[in-house]
């Protein structure tokens, strides 16, 4: 468990240096926003659009920054590296997972004002559920990224890939987040999205669980 | 005649029969908007059912594969993955057709079953492209492997996520098939299933064809 937080702090204190990774995501992020507020300008329902956009966005930023992160390791030489330490491989997969959702969750606090622009009514946003539901998400969301970021950078078409591997996998942390978010959006309070809620929780654990068992195969 | 010819010879008779049965045979379904297009439904079930049959053929043999790695279960894995690919988009495309006729105002994607056969479909789309994408056979068997486990858990998840989030608007009429129409579909389901193992074993041929294609071409070049 302590090489897991070793290896994040490594990676936070990597993307620290260089903000490589942040910075794209941010700008990606805006630019989905952008898009959504020129497409859906004169829709009514825009606590939908606004989850909607906002996970499309994430879901992309996330395979985005993790591709990258891999594939930076890769080119550096420090893959080989990281993998010679005397630490378990599920660790060093757990370690990769939480630098990767903090990021995320820096990502998401930073845009989510500008998003919550596009929800009708900023004063009755539920932030305490958007928190719950943000981090739930962002957690499975982060596992599941990590590990095919990893399967991806052992195959030829690599960044390109991530995105085809992680969408089909992470398709229930959208469809339960983008509800819960719209609900929240809307007011809605924690135990009006207890379903969802526990889908992410579930998926969450499943996945890190399933992570940190493969990870070995994948970079043997 | 061995086992294969059989197997595929039993396949295409049961085939030709489930079609003969499903569209002369069986009779007029009662309850339905578009009832000779109801028809569609002997086809439409049993494939979506070889969609998530293959589905779990292929993580079965994935898991096998990653426990003990033998071509043999890369090759059963990848074998059914192209077939079920194949059933999966019939499925789909049968019930979206059927539905536009049945239902006015029906939108598909408040259908939890819907979403998950999409999500089926893009889950064997990228197996393939990462199949595809690797070289090396047994980095590429335990790649796909790990792809395919997890993709285990996104497909089921995604119908209970969208049975918790979306609650369809719309009813059916009537309460599915008459009773004495469902040896019609059973029928189509054992047809199927035949097809389905009689493709996946010629398509597991193939691939053990290839793999000792691509080991002579090897040797040659030494």
């Amino acid at each position: 468990m302590r090489a897991a937080f070793l290896v994040a702090a490594k990676d936070l204190r990597v993307e620290g240096r260089t903000r490589d990774l942040v910075n794209a995501m941010l700008l990606l992020a805006l630019l989905v926003l952008a898009v959504g507020l020129v497409a859906y300008h004169d829709l009514h329902e825009r606590a939908v659009v606004a989850s909607g956009v906002l996970w499309t966005a994430v879901v992309f930023a996330s395979a985005l920054a993790s591709a990258r992160s891999f594939a930076n390791e890769r080119d550096r030489g420090t893959l080989d590296v990281l993998l010679g330490a005397p630490a378990d491989r599920g660790d060093i997969f757990l370690g990769k997972t939480i630098a990767h959702a903090t990021l995320l969750l820096a990502v998401e606090t930073a845009v989510l004002p500008l998003y919550a622009w596009l929800s009708p009514d900023l004063g009755g946003v539920a932030l305490g559920t958007l928190a719950v539901i943000a981090v739930l998400a962002t957690v499975g969301l982060a596992a599941a990224a990590t590990i095919l970021a990893a399967v991806a950078t052992a195959a030829r078409a690599r960044e390109a890939l991530v995105p085809v591997l992680l969408l089909p996998v992470a398709m229930p942390v959208v469809i339960s987040a983008i509800h819960a978010t719209t609900a929240a959006f809307e007011g809605a309070g924690l135990s009006e999205v207890a379903g969802e809620a526990a889908l992410l929780a579930g998926f969450a654990i499943i996945v890190l669980a399933l992570g940190w068992y493969l990870f070995e195969e994948v970079v043997a | 005649m061995n086992g294969r010819t059989v197997l595929v010879a039993v396949a295409v008779v049961a085939m030709l029969a489930h079609v003969v049965l499903a569209l002369v045979v069986a009779p007029q379904a009662k309850g339905f908007v578009a009832p000779v297009t109801q028809r569609i439904f002997y086809f439409h079930v049993p494939s979506a059912w070889i969609g998530y049959l293959a589905f779990a053929v292929t993580a079965f043999a994935s898991a096998r594969f990653l426990h003990a790695p033998a071509a043999r279960w890369d090759h059963l894995a990848r074998s059914s993955a192209e077939v079920g690919t194949v059933f999966s988009v019939v499925a789909l495309v049968t019930g979206l057709a059927w539905s536009r006729l049945e239902f006015a105002g029906y939108d598909p994607f408040t259908d939890a079953k819907v979403i998950t056969l999409v999500v089926l479909i893009l889950a064997y789309l990228a197996y393939l492209s990462l199949r595809a994408g690797v070289a090396d056979d047994d980095r590429r068997g335990r790649l796909a492997a790990v792809f395919g486990l997890l993709a285990v858990v996104g497909v089921p998840l995604s119908y209970l996520a969208s049975s918790v989030s979306i609650h369809p608007d719309f009813t059916r009429p009537g309460s599915g098939l008459d009773p004495g129409l469902g040896i019609y579909l059973g029928f189509g389901v054992v047809a199927f299933t035949l097809l389905y193992a009689a493709l996946a074993a010629l398509r597991y041929d193939l691939a053990v064809l290839e793999a000792r294609l691509v080991a002579a071409s090897e040797t040659l070049e030494r």
